[in-house]
């Protein structure tokens, strides 16, 4: 599977420099708009819940920009997945390009995104005056595995997509109820007990939460067991998405 | 001394499914997503090829001709791997240029130049060793004015220009070229037609061409397929299948 990275480097180098390129385009800002717009939703649940409802939780918009960012990450590889055969069909019916390489593009240029826009956290981590140590390696471990578990999803909508096109609304109503089903605008420690092993089935939970603890030096707010599944779950994604892409875009290109 | 296959088509199968939304129920989707079987009133597929077979030796330019909708461009796009075939087997040898409908692959936001990068990308070349060879394929396809220009405001012609341009310089071994030089004018078609044969006889390149230009295919085709309804009715030398085909189109006049 990552033999295709290899082979088609260099169209998917210049996928994700186009893809960047287009993001950006006829803008003024350009990529000020990264941070621009996670810092917007921050402030909008700061100002919700901090001063109006006043929910006393120390470093509050720290929590939510390490919420808000990672999980952008995810809906934009699945957003961005369910087109990548739709969107590129004039190509798809002129050249032979391994598939995969779409669905790649996308994942490579929204990490890159990612990955800039994580400047947005700096400005929190004064405000707070949170150093973070050695534990921003799980941090980079959430993240990975969170790029593999959407993959893996982007992989089976690309091609459920070419057949049905409800697969957008789908994807948008789910990612808005995972918004608020994941620990995003809250963290983790207010989910009552006793709904939190099913509430930690979302691996989105897992991944969130051991993202936000390892920034802001804290020990996993969760059972070692759930990290395990956590791992376990993205990997599992990632490669059942790939083979069933691999068996079905054949059929999904016909489609197009 | 028969130069060695580098195109085999063997019973080849392709079918469409033909697409009517809302004709089936919601519940009726969902279980053919579910259980991935077929409900059986749903036989509603398009064959576009029934059972082709052919060879094509190195060296050799085949013309693949037949009316609208007998399946030509459908058949190159298998050979180029674009579909697979649901019956049978295809197998090439050698690096494939495809120039399929007007400029192959070209994306209409990104500029001439861009996209010439980008085509050579796809056949994995380095953006290094692309750059060099962008100087002649921009040269060969005379558009030097307009090449840092979006390619949606090119003509048609001169998208086939691009388009046939690149598809000759990333040095193919196996060339299929649909339609595309149709829209160029008689210059660049005279050109085009002079490169195709110098590139059979210096490289030692196989093109499949389809086109409704019996002229040009005569001066380039050393042997002709017709095509009709997805199947092949007659292959052979250029003269008997230019023929055949004049009398299919004739007898498909008068009826």
């Amino acid at each position: 599977m990552l033999r295709v990275i290899q082979e088609n480097q260099y169209v998917l180098e210049n996928f994700i420099k186009r893809d960047l390129k287009v993001k950006y385009r006829g803008t003024l800002l350009g990529y000020l708009w990264s941070l621009l717009e996670p810092l917007s939703l921050v402030g909008i649940y700061y100002f919700l819940f901090d001063v109006i409802a006043r929910v006393d939780e120390p470093g509050y918009a720290l929590i939510v920009i390490l919420g808000v960012l990672p999980y952008n990450l995810f809906g934009a590889i699945v957003q961005a997945g369910a087109v990548a055969l739709t969107a590129n069909a004039s190509l798809i019916r002129r050249v032979y390009i391994p598939r995969e390489v779409f669905v790649y593009a996308h994942v490579g240029s929204n990490c890159v995104v990612f990955a800039l826009s994580m400047f947005a956290v700096v400005p929190f981590l004064f405000l707070y005056e949170v150093v973070p140590g050695w534990r921003l390696v799980f941090f980079a471990l959430a993240a990975v595995l969170i790029v593999l578990f959407a993959t893996g999803i982007a992989f089976f909508v690309a091609c459920v997509n070419a057949l049905y096109r409800d697969v957008g609304y789908v994807i948008r109503v789910t990612l808005r109820l995972l918004f608020y089903g994941s620990p995003l605008i809250y963290p983790i420690s207010r989910v009552p007990e006793e709904y939190l092993g099913i509430y930690l089935l979302n691996p989105l939970s897992v991944y969130l939460s051991l993202g936000r603890s390892a920034f802001m030096n804290q020990p996993f707010p969760f059972d070692e067991l759930y990290l395990i599944y956590g791992i376990v779950v993205a990997i599992a994604t990632f490669f059942g998405g790939a083979l069933y892409f691999r068996k079905y875009e054949k059929k999904a290109v016909k489609f197009l | 001394m028969s130069a060695p296959d580098v195109i085999e088509v063997e019973d080849v199968h392709l079918s469409f499914p033909i697409v009517r939304y809302r004709a089936r129920g919601v519940k009726e989707a969902f279980l053919e997503l579910v259980t991935g079987r077929r409900h059986p009133d749903r036989k509603r597929d398009f064959w576009a090829l029934n059972g082709v077979s052919f060879k094509v030796q190195r060296g050799e330019v085949i013309g693949l001709v037949g009316r609208n909708g007998a399946g030509k461009s459908t058949l190159l796009r298998v050979v180029c791997g674009i579909y697979q075939p649901d019956r049978g087997r295809v197998a090439t040898t050698g690096r494939i240029s495809s120039l399929l409908e007007l400029g192959a692959g070209f994306r209409d936001e990104l500029t001439g130049y861009e996209n010439i990068k980008l085509s050579g990308a796809i056949s994995g070349y380095s953006p290094d060793e692309m750059t060099e060879l962008a100087d002649k394929i921009v040269d060969f396809a005379d558009l030097e004015e307009f090449i840092h220009q979006p390619l949606r405001t090119y003509s048609s012609g001169m998208r086939a220009r691009l388009g046939f341009s690149v598809a000759a310089a990333v040095k193919p071994e196996i060339l299929l070229i649909d339609e595309a030089l149709a829209v160029g004018d008689a210059a660049f078609r005279q050109r085009s037609v002079n490169r195709i044969e110098e590139m059979v006889k210096d490289d030692d390149a196989t093109v499949v061409i389809v086109s409704h230009n019996m002229e040009e295919l005569k001066r380039l085709c050393t042997r002709m397929i017709l095509l009709e309804r997805g199947e092949v009715i007659t292959q052979g030398a250029v003269p008997d299948v230019v023929k055949a085909y004049a009398e299919l189109t004739q007898q498909k006049k008068k009826s």
